[in-house]
């Protein structure tokens, strides 16, 4: 990507994502915390879900780079009123999107799709995958 | 024909500047001659030397070393040993017997803990490094603290970055067995004062390990004057390649480094129920060892033999300095730690935009540093901070490095306001 496309594609989604993040709390209830941690660079969040007839709700709360909050804010907006294995589906085709190897999935929404057109910015894709992989593992993993 | 005369003065000037040869002898400037490196403290680039030496190994001279009778064999023996004795002069060790080959800095600190320490820890001991360490420094020790039920003791950081020196003589006592210290900080540039550390460790007659991997290209560790008992450094922070390093052990303490890595290539004789094994440095060279990367090493020890190093140094730390005073002058940068004595690198943190994004954006110039934790969680976590920017210079860094990355940053701040 060049630093034009990269300054365009911040300016407009990522900064203002990550300075005003969606459900950037604690909560006081919830049902699970899930970790997104990435030892390497320091970015940690923690998800927390409470559950309510297989409709999860999410919250998040955390340390990060601008990218990786803002793919967090991003992941919690794409997955409000989704059943958990349209949530699911969706992480899934996201993290297919992230690969290289695969064009970006229609079927995403046109948030998403913009977090997924920074998977050319070197060396930053893990900032973007972590809540994504971390919410895939535990939803998949809770099965 | 002004602009003809220009151009061979500026081809002269060119020439003249010593910067510029020293640039040539990289070749990674010739793929890339706008790079402004500044990622030195992961890695350095390498000479042209070693790059030059070790295709002609791998070309010319490959073979296994030790126990073929034939001449590529034999030579390729030679030139192994030779690195040793080059390693050997290099530090002003008494004999090439005090090196050992391994595969880096980490690798010798593991050496050393579980081939020698392991065998001298009991439970009650303690063993002393400092909060600032590598994890490649900091894990190993850790571990094997808990492993013998010891001590693990922790020389406190003052707020400029300089270790607090004046607390080590009451972390040491009877039960100390080891103390191992970085001698510049990887996260902060501090040169740590390890002939003090070393001053104060041996009145209570308790060895010392230093790790070196971000002094030995620049700074003499003559081993005959500062007297460490145990020292490591990578080939690949000293232009040599990468998966290379050494470990020094001092006489005394060389037959006590016991195998730990087992195999083939360090026995004297293996029955069905025991092997005797070879003595330091032999017994580390189990199975075939990294030959062609210890041919680099040598190459790349000429290489700094052939430099005039102290005004490099000076050169270098002046830079330093001078950068981290250009830092700290721009709004919202904030360089971490004001150590009495810098060296080659500097963290900082941007108000309001994350390492990660300095690093990517400065990228986005042909400016090469690093962003995270930078394998130091215990010093940040005591700094509280989760990550930061780093640069860090080498031999081939300039003042023109320093002003385009002075320039990238005001540009990244303006854009993110």
């Amino acid at each position: 990507m060049t630093k034009e496309e990269i300054q365009q594609l911040y300016k407009q989604h990522i900064i203002p994502e990550s300075k005003a993040p969606y459900r950037f709390f604690v909560p006081e209830n919830y049902t699970s915390e899930i970790l997104a941690y990435n030892p390497l660079c320091g970015d940690k969040y923690h998800l927390y879900q409470t559950e309510e007839e297989s409709n999860p709700i999410l919250q998040f709360h955390g340390i990060g780079c601008a990218l990786s909050q803002a793919s967090c804010s991003l992941l919690i907006r794409a997955s409000e009123g989704l059943q958990k294995q349209e949530l699911i589906q969706l992480i899934d085709s996201f993290l297919g999107s992230l690969s290289l190897e695969n064009e970006i999935s229609n079927e995403l929404p046109e948030s998403i799709k913009v977090l997924a057109a920074l998977k050319n910015f070197e060396g930053r894709v893990d900032c973007i995958r972590l809540p994504w992989q971390a919410l895939f593992e535990e939803l998949v993993q809770k099965e | 024909m002004f602009l003809c005369s220009q151009l061979i003065l500026n081809h002269f000037k060119a020439n003249q500047n010593p910067l510029n040869k020293i640039k040539s002898d990289f070749p990674i400037f010739d793929s890339y001659p706008d790079l402004v490196y500044l990622d030195n403290a992961a890695t350095t680039q390498r000479a042209r030397s070693v790059v030059g030496r070790i295709g002609t190994f791998l070309s010319e001279e490959n073979a296994n070393i030790h126990r073929g009778v034939y001449d590529l064999s034999t030579k390729a023996t030679s030139a192994y040993e030779e690195v040793r004795k080059k390693v050997a002069d290099f530090l002003k060790a008494p004999s090439s017997e005090c090196i050992g080959f391994t595969s880096g800095t980490t690798d010798s600190a593991n050496t050393i803990a579980k081939g020698y320490l392991k065998g001298q820890l009991k439970e009650g001991d303690n063993l002393v490094i400092s909060i600032a360490e590598h994890h490649g420094n900091f894990i190993p020790w850790q571990q094997l603290a808990k492993e013998k039920k010891a001590e693990l003791r922790i020389i406190p950081l003052m707020n400029n970055g300089d270790l607090e020196l004046s607390r080590l003589p009451k972390l040491i006592d009877s039960n100390t067995k080891f103390v191992s210290v970085q001698h510049i900080s990887n996260t902060l540039g501090t040169l740590h004062d390890i002939e003090h550390i070393i001053e104060i460790s041996h009145q209570h007659n308790v060895p010392v390990m230093i790790d070196a991997a971000q002094s030995a290209a620049l700074y003499f560790l003559d081993w005959d004057r500062i007297d460490y008992d145990f020292l490591a450094f990578s080939g690949h922070k000293v232009f040599g390649p990468f998966g290379v390093g050494i470990v020094f052990v001092a006489p005394k303490y060389q037959e006590q480094v016991k195998p730990y890595k087992l195999g083939g290539g360090i026995i004297r004789d293996v029955q069905v129920d025991d092997t005797i094994f070879s003595r330091f440095p032999y017994v580390l060279d189990a199975g075939t060892p990294n030959i062609s990367g210890v041919i680099g090493l040598g190459a790349a020890i000429d290489y700094l033999v052939s430099l005039d190093r102290t005004p490099l140094r000076k050169a270098q730390e002046e830079l330093i300095n001078s950068a981290a005073d250009r830092l700290s002058g721009i709004q919202r940068v904030k360089v971490l730690g004001n150590p009495k004595r810098r060296s080659s690198i500097i963290s900082f943190t941007v108000d309001g935009i994350h390492p990660h994004e300095i690093a990517s954006f400065l990228n986005q110039d042909n400016i090469a540093v690093r962003a995270g934790m930078h394998c130091t969680q215990p010093l940040l976590d005591h700094l509280k901070t989760p990550a930061t920017a780093r640069l860090s210079t080498s031999i081939y860094n300039s003042v023109e490095d320093i002003d385009k990355l002075i320039d990238s940053i005001n540009g990244l701040i303006k854009f993110w306001s």
